[in-house]
């Protein structure tokens, strides 16, 4: 790997970090907020349930129980392909486990796709998958 | 050749009813067995019949009946009476006497008979075994004596008084020690006679009712040519020789004729082959004999749109007022001399200008003839009159590319024919339909694709029409009151239920189904409020496209009916919103790669190693991967983990980049498809379980793509794992393939993510087994009319041929297989065999 990529890599590797810190304290505490995180026509799957565009994404937060996060793995990729039009562009996986309001513990997964908009992170896509069905 | 062994019992058949007995003596009898004559003459004494069935017969379910059925085939028409027909384990008998042509036939055949189950039974035939006396019981007599008291006692049948009941003759009590049928000529002869020397009587008789008697023959019938009757009913005979009853009937008159549940009636020439019979009978099985055509309608028999009734057009709109009291037909003619649309389409258009305030449009016996699409109505002067004066005899047909809108000018031809019987009646149709679809045990009227009742294969009900759907449940309420308790009114192009109190009308429903039709918001089934509802569906009707969160689509829907419990078939109890999803598409396109194109063909290649190899063509030199196991050993075996499991697990640990354990990890990340493959081959063979899969695809357009996939695999045989997969794919290229629409997609960025199956996964991993592709479609699939038509379609949009030559390549030198089709496409338009009017 050479210097330059090396030095994409750990730049993804940060935001990463403090992205999906300020995403999981957004989710946990400050669900009216969300809307921020993403851009207008972004993408959102939960539980295979898909909302489009800021706004409805937003509702559909305040629609599920409350929520107590907690991560076990991340990781993270640049997206360094022309396709992305030169716009810094990461993917992101975190993993690990979810207590929705009284119920039992479950292990989620939920992968993004962030890109860098006016030099914030934005989501341009967010798939949430809990491995164990929400009774 | 007469064969005496030891001589059977001698015994007295006394039959109880005030018949003088009959003593079988068998010292004077002579027995004939296996042999084609006989000695003299039989005489006017009693004949026993034996037949040795020896017990072959034991399980089939009527042996007498067989037997029976035998013997009457064997004497050919001959008068014969079985009498006391006595049924043995190895041999049956019966007493005959004075047939002596009937017996020449069982000589003839070498006393054998034959069962139509093809077994050959022979008989034995004692002469003389009792003497002939007077008060013994005689067939003959007793029929004569049946036939006087049913002269006297004619009955009233299918509204024709004096009817003769010969229905089921051989049933009648009187016959009960010994055989009659009907079916015999010999004996129809006879009872004919005897009726037809009842002077006295006979000329009271105005109808006969001869149903059920195994008739195929009905010569005897004969004798009452020349009359004019006012029934004959033949129903639920054996008559199959259409030849045969013309010839016999040739001379009968009667109003009606039954001919209905004769093998004849199912036959293909039926009703043509009754043609000889026309000035005979007015009414066949309740339908005028002129109408009896199965495809009858009145375009096709009767009415000469060239030259009946009076023409209406643009021209002379100012006449149509003149037949404002009509009750005749009107027929409606709409030129198209392409066939660009068929009936459906045609009304779909056409129901666009009738008017829902209006009377109810019922376009009957439809048709496509002489380039104009043809339809009859009647009954409906106000909705003629708005056509003709506001939208002006044209049709509008909406342009998808334009703001012009195109029309079509028709016309009508006004009293083309009065109405007659056996003509249509659009609501006693619907009637009928209706109660066709009523199911009163479940207590459902099920209306999906009203249209395709077959008793309204002459009646087009459009429901898009309110003003008709109205009409239709205000009569299915009327019908059903409140014992319809599930409605279905799928697939039926429906607008709306608005303004409609008809509904409340059923007031025990507790499910409509509303699937499928043409609802554009919620304001349009408003009427629902007034039905306490508990199940309702409303999938694929474009109002739900309104919505774009569940919640949402549930609060609008709950605003109109309030108490409902089930929504599209999600039971509202279960928070829908929450429910998990198998799979999402953010574009319908993009399912193209959760199969073949890319998912599926990924995942089976990355199973086995000699195959995993291949994957290599999915890399470039600037992909990157990454892989994450989170699979914690403790938890799926909390007691003791083997050492053997750690080692396993440890394969993928050994790649897994964490970055909440290592923020900084740089080594864990592989570039390019050398350092990829180098990994992929260094992990387990794996196989998956693609029934737990759950795929999302989050971002599709011509040149990327992101797509999700999660579930269980098997590492090993043994081992199970939850996993998930991560891929940003671009498009390589593009316009491949014969379709040019096909892509190539490489991975530019992938990750691959090991966990700890939940506990449901654990329970249902593996439980099922989705069929191989390639058995599947290696089944004989016979393909319906509908996917021709639409391969036709396909190959038009394709290739730019005219419908004939997609007929001839699809049709005739691909027998509908559709890449053949393709691949002889290409050839032969690379050898120039295609001339350029092949083209469009």
């Amino acid at each position: 790997m050479n210097n330059e990529l090396k030095a994409k890599v750990e730049a993804c590797c940060r935001t990463a970090e403090d992205f999906t810190r300020l995403y999981y304290a957004s989710l946990d505490n400050r669900r009216h907020q969300m809307g921020r995180l993403y851009i207008d026509t972004a993408n959102f799957s939960w539980n295979g349930n898909g909302a489009q565009g800021r706004e409805t994404i937003e509702r559909y937060f305040l629609e599920l129980p409350s929520s107590r996060h907690q991560l076990t793995t991340l990781d993270s990729q640049p997206i360094l392909d022309p396709a992305v039009g030169g716009q810094t562009t990461y993917i992101i996986l975190a993993s690990g486990t979810v207590k929705y309001a009284e119920q039992q513990m479950r292990t989620f997964q939920q992968s993004f796709v962030i890109t860098a908009e006016n030099d914030k992170w934005k989501i341009a896509s967010d798939c949430y998958r809990l491995q164990e069905p929400i009774n | 050749m007469p064969a005496i062994r030891s001589l059977p019992q001698d015994r007295l058949v006394d039959f109880g009813d005030g018949h003088q007995p009959i003593l079988l003596q068998y010292r004077c009898a002579k027995r004939y067995y296996k042999c084609k004559n006989y000695d003299g003459s039989p005489g006017l004494n009693w004949i026993e019949f034996c037949v040795h069935h020896e017990g072959v017969l034991n399980f089939a379910a009527n042996p007498k009946q067989l037997i029976l059925n035998a013997v009457f085939d064997a004497v050919e028409g001959e008068q014969f009476f079985p009498v006391n027909y006595q049924c043995g384990s190895h041999v049956d008998s019966f007493l005959v006497r004075a047939c002596k042509p009937a017996l020449d036939k069982f000589f003839n055949r070498g006393l054998k008979i034959r069962v139509s189950t093809g077994v050959e039974l022979h008989l034995s035939v004692w002469f003389n075994v009792a003497d002939n006396q007077r008060n013994q019981i005689s067939p003959a007599f007793v029929i004569s004596q049946v036939i006087d008291r049913l002269l006297g006692r004619l009955e009233h049948y299918h509204g024709v008084h004096g009817v003769l009941n010969l229905s089921n003759f051989s049933a009648n009590p009187y016959f009960k020690h010994f055989e009659v049928r009907l079916s015999n000529p010999g004996t129809f002869h006879l009872v004919c006679s005897t009726i037809n020397n009842n002077d006295d009587r006979r000329r009271a008789i105005k109808g006969f009712c001869l149903a059920h008697n195994q008739l195929s023959d009905l010569g005897a019938l004969r004798i009452f040519g020349d009359i004019d009757y006012g029934l004959l009913d033949l129903s639920g005979n054996m008559l199959t020789s259409a030849k045969r009853l013309c010839s016999d009937l040739q001379r009968i008159r009667a109003k009606q004729l039954n001919l209905a549940n004769n093998p004849l009636t199912k036959s293909a020439k039926y009703p043509d082959c009754l043609k000889p019979l026309l000035g005979n009978f007015e009414i066949v099985d309740g339908v005028p004999f002129d109408k009896l055509y199965k495809m009858y309608t009145p375009l096709n028999y009767e009415i000469d749109v060239e030259c009946d009734g009076v023409r209406i057009d643009w021209s002379n709109k100012s006449r149509l007022a003149q037949f404002k009291d009509s009750k005749d037909w009107h027929a409606f003619l709409i030129p198209d001399p392409e066939h660009e649309f068929a009936k459906e389409e045609l009304f779909d258009y056409f129901f666009i200008l009738v008017s829902s305030e209006l009377s109810e449009f019922y376009p009957c016996y439809y048709k496509y003839d002489g380039g104009e699409h043809r339809f009859l109505v009647r009954d409906c002067y106000d909705q003629i009159e708005h056509l003709v004066v506001n939208c002006n005899l044209e049709m509008k047909i909406a342009q998808l590319n334009s703001n012009y809108q195109r029309s079509i000018a028709y016309y009508l031809r006004m009293n083309v024919s009065t109405l007659k019987q056996g003509h249509v009646e659009p609501k006693q149709c619907i009637e009928e339909a209706l109660q066709k679809r009523f199911n009163a045990i479940n207590r459902v009227l099920n209306l999906e694709q009203f249209q395709n009742t077959d008793v309204l294969e002459n009646v087009h009900v459009c429901l898009t029409s309110a003003r008709i759907l109205n009409s239709i449940l205000r009569m299915a309420s009327r019908k059903f009151l409140g014992n319809c308790v599930d409605l279905r009114l799928c697939n039926n192009k429906i607008l709306g239920l608005n303004n409609l109190r008809t509904l409340s009308l059923l007031n025990g429903l507790q499910a409509l189904d509303l699937g499928q039709n043409w609802i554009d918001d919620i304001t349009a089934i408003g009427a629902l409020s007034e039905v306490p509802l508990k199940s309702l569906r409303l999938h694929g009707n474009s109002l739900c496209r309104k919505y774009s969160l569940p919640s949402a689509y549930i609060r609008a829907v709950k605003e109109v009916c309030p108490g409902l419990q089930r929504l599209d078939d999600v039971d509202l109890s279960s928070r829908p919103g929450l429910t998990t999803q198998k799979d999402y598409l953010c574009d319908p396109a993009a399912y193209e790669l959760t199969g073949e194109l890319f998912l599926c063909q990924f995942l089976r290649e990355f199973e086995l190693s000699d195959q995993r190899i291949n994957l290599s063509r999915f890399y470039t030199d600037s992909s990157i991967f990454t892989l994450t196991c989170s699979y914690d050993i403790r938890r799926c075996h909390p007691v003791k983990p083997s050492n053997e499991l750690c080692k396993r697990i440890n394969k993928y640990n050994y790649f897994s980049r964490n970055l909440l354990k290592n923020s900084r990890d740089t080594c864990r990340v592989h570039v390019g498809g050398h350092d990829i493959m180098l990994v992929l081959m260094q992990l387990p063979e794996v196989t998956h379980d693609y029934v737990s899969l759950q795929t999302d695809v989050m971002h599709y357009d011509d040149q990327m793509a992101i797509i999700y996939v999660n579930g269980v695999l098997r590492d090993g045989s043994d081992l199970l794992l939850a996993f998930s997969r991560q891929f940003v794919l671009k498009v390589d290229a593009n316009g491949l393939g014969v379709g040019k629409r096909a892509r190539s997609m490489k991975i530019i960025n992938e990750r691959f993510n090991i966990m700890n199956p939940s506990p449901k996964q654990q329970r249902d991993a593996f439980k099922f087994v989705e069929l191989p592709m390639d058995q599947e479609l290696s089944m004989p699939v016979e393909e319906t009319v509908d996917v021709k038509e639409h391969k036709l379609y396909i190959f038009q949009e394709i290739t730019g041929l005219r419908p004939k030559w997609c007929t001839r390549i699809v049709q005739e030198e691909a027998n509908w297989d559709f890449q053949l089709a393709l691949e002889q496409f290409l050839r032969m338009e690379t050898a120039n065999e295609l001339p350029d009017d092949a083209f469009l």
